[in-house]
């Protein structure tokens, strides 16, 4: 192929292949008061000479001597709000229109760089940060249970990203199975996809997600024979049983990390018993360290600027690559084995929120040449909460049934087919809930096969935009916008040393009721 | 080149049906859909920082309808302003050119400006005689 049509086709490839980006701006113009009639059709806002403010939010037709639509008046202290469908020009101080223009230039440029930043930032987005996100509850109104936190990574859009939870709820009788989905927090979510994974193992195994988001069947798990942190602490003990009794990290640690050492790790020891491989099952949460270091490094001591660092930074790619470099390296989990002499990295769990528990699995090799199964899980100091650690034999990565939603049904107790219809599939519609928003949706599993056990995963699509505090706007800040660097690592650690102890009271007070 | 010329027109259509947007519409701009004008945030020289509503866009300064009061924050002791959604910012102490003013006076909710009455009335309104200068 000459070079000019393979330049063609690249190009064309590249604007097909990933999403075209447009740059868009609202324009706000006068519109003269004495022009022709016309019709103006996006909002408009008409400043009255008595000081009362007008707004067409679907424009108005301008002529007769008149402004026509429907609107809203508003009387000067705004504490009387009225519907007006006709305004006389005569009383009219001032007419102004608000269209929305867009950058044709900025975002023909801004598309190419975008296709060609993701192919090398990809990997690197597909990562984790925080925050609070969709909680998902089962049981029922008697006893409601805390299931997940669904795409806690998914800050901004360009973030949209799959998880994958493991439930605990069961089907009932009819083989229905109801989550309650909430949002419990200052955010907006934006829920594109829900569905549930059925995945039928042997009884006694256990299926949770590898860090790649495909289920995995382990039976047998125990305990690691010893399990010792950096600081030299025998935590065998408190990683052997789920119980929510968590390992925090030792004081000591933390206070080297706020100097510097960023770095802390357990260390857990197995007999090798010739196996080759085996699955390390993980019980976790964040603590929330990630949410001081979202909230209050990231967010609050950008003050202003946290506005548009999530309303528009992150929507350019090379902000988001930089910060996924750094999430990679800071946040997460890394699970490495003994080879050789040393420590070789073999999988990253990515982070999973600080709300709910979360089984992950992970395969890892067994070196032939050692005796002893040494596995090292390093993370920056107090930035996961681990109840449990075991190991088993993986039996295989299963090929689950997937289960669309049948119903949603809004907090009025009524069904909502459009509801439905922006969670059924992955495409352009969303979900968009508000704080202190729920709704069920509900799947048809159908019966349980007699003579095995079956487990339930929900898949979840999305993402969520923080609510931007005015405690935030208020903050004595240098206004500049958050800088992914080791720096703001040991911030967040010296601030999470002075609130930890309280913050989690806090945490939970502050959650939104739902309605 | 002209291989690379010729695939920027398809390339651009592309992008206009593929559908990725940046940045704000009017129907999620927050002062085209109420009568409320922009939200404002300005931290001064003097120690005090003022958030709110932008009711007026001044010669002297910006008026600011705040949770205590209306207040006018002078452009001699703006440090930092920033107006929500707009990406306008304003620093320095400066008085910002007539492109910037215009635009913030279009944002405001008084762009026709306040009389003495309409002013008076708004302060009745807000408990206030007169209203209160930032940094004094």
């Amino acid at each position: 192929m000459p070079p000019g049509s393979r330049a063609v086709v690249v190009i064309l490839a590249l604007a097909l292949a990933f999403p075209g980006c447009v740059f868009r701006h609202v324009d706000v113009r006068p519109v003269p008061l004495n022009g022709p009639s016309q019709f103006v059709a996006s909002p408009v806002k008409a400043h009255l000479k008595d000081g009362s403010t007008v707004v067409f939010p679907k424009g108005v037709t301008i002529g007769g001597g008149a402004l026509v639509g429907p609107g809203t008046r508003h009387d000067l202290a705004l504490t009387q709000a009225t519907r007006v469908d006709s305004v006389p020009l005569e009383s009219v101080a001032a007419l102004e229109s608000f269209r929305t223009a867009e950058n044709m230039g900025a975002s023909a440029v801004a598309s190419l760089l975008a296709a060609a930043a993701t192919v090398v930032g990809a990997a690197a987005l597909a990562v984790a940060i925080f925050g609070s996100c969709p909680t998902v509850y089962s049981g029922g109104d008697e006893a409601m249970v805390l299931e997940a936190e669904t795409f806690s990574h998914s800050i901004a859009p360009l973030l949209e990203s799959r998880d994958l939870d493991r439930l605990h709820a069961r089907a009932d009788a009819s083989g229905a199975v109801g989550l309650e989905v909430r949002n419990e927090a200052l955010e907006t979510h934006y829920i594109n996809h829900l569905q549930l994974l059925e995945v039928t193992h042997p009884p006694g195994a256990i299926v949770a997600p590898d860090p790649d988001n495909r289920p995995l069947v382990v039976r047998d798990t125990r305990p690691f024979r010893e399990a010792v942190d950096r600081a030299g602490r025998d935590v065998t003990a408190v990683l052997a049983q789920a119980d929510g009794f968590a390992l925090q990290a030792d004081p000591a640690t933390l206070s080297a990390a706020e100097s510097g050492d960023l770095e802390d790790w357990i260390d857990l020891e197995v007999p090798a018993e010739g196996r080759k491989e085996a699955a390390v099952v993980l019980r976790l949460k964040n603590s929330l360290l990630s949410t001081v270091l979202f909230y209050d490094v990231m967010l609050a001591s950008a003050g202003p600027r946290a506005l548009s660092w999530i309303g528009s930074d992150l929507d350019q790619i090379s902000t988001a690559v930089r910060l996924g470099r750094w999430v990679q390296r800071r946040l997460g989990l890394r699970v490495s084995v003994w080879r050789d002499g040393a420590y070789r990295e073999v999988a990253r769990v990515p982070d999973a929120g600080p709300i709910a528990w979360r089984d992950v699995a992970v395969v890892v090799p067994v070196p032939p040449s050692e005796p002893t199964l040494r596995v090292r899980l390093s993370f920056t100091p107090d930035l996961w909460r681990i109840d449990r650690v075991a190991l088993g034999p993986p039996v295989g990565h299963a090929s689950p049934r997937t289960i669309p939603a049948s119903v949603v049904i809004g907090r009025d107790g009524r069904a909502d087919p459009e509801a439905l219809a922006s969670v059924l599939r992955s495409d352009a519609r969303y979900l968009q809930t508000s704080p202190g928003q729920r709704f069920t949706v509900v799947f048809d599993a159908g019966r349980a096969p007699a003579d095995l056990d079956r487990t339930f995963l929900l898949s979840s699509q999305g993402y969520y935009t923080e609510w931007i505090r005015a405690e935030w706007l208020r903050a004595d800040t240098s206004g500049a916008p958050f800088t992914p660097s080791d720096d703001a690592m040991r911030t967040a650690l010296r601030r999470w040393r002075e609130v930890r102890s309280s913050m989690e009271d806090d945490f939970e007070r502050h959650r939104i009721p739902v309605l | 080149m002209n291989a690379i010329r010729r695939a920027i027109v398809p390339a651009l259509a592309a992008l206009l049906l593929a559908g990725c947007y940046f940045g704000q519409t009017a129907a999620q701009f927050e002062p085209a859909l109420g009568p409320r004008g922009v939200s404002t945030t300005i931290t001064t020289a003097v120690g005090k920082d003022v958030t709110g509503e932008l009711l007026e866009v001044g010669d002297e300064g910006l008026l600011v309808d705040t949770v205590p009061g209306v207040a006018l924050a002078a452009y001699a002791i703006i440090r930092d302003g920033t107006f929500a959604q707009t990406g306008i910012r304003i620093q320095g102490g400066h008085v910002p050119g007539a492109s910037t003013r215009e635009k913030l006076r279009l944002l405001s909710r008084f762009p026709q400006g306040l009389s003495p009455a309409l002013l008076k009335t708004l302060l009745e309104a807000h408990g206030q005689t007169e209203v209160t200068r930032v940094g004094r």
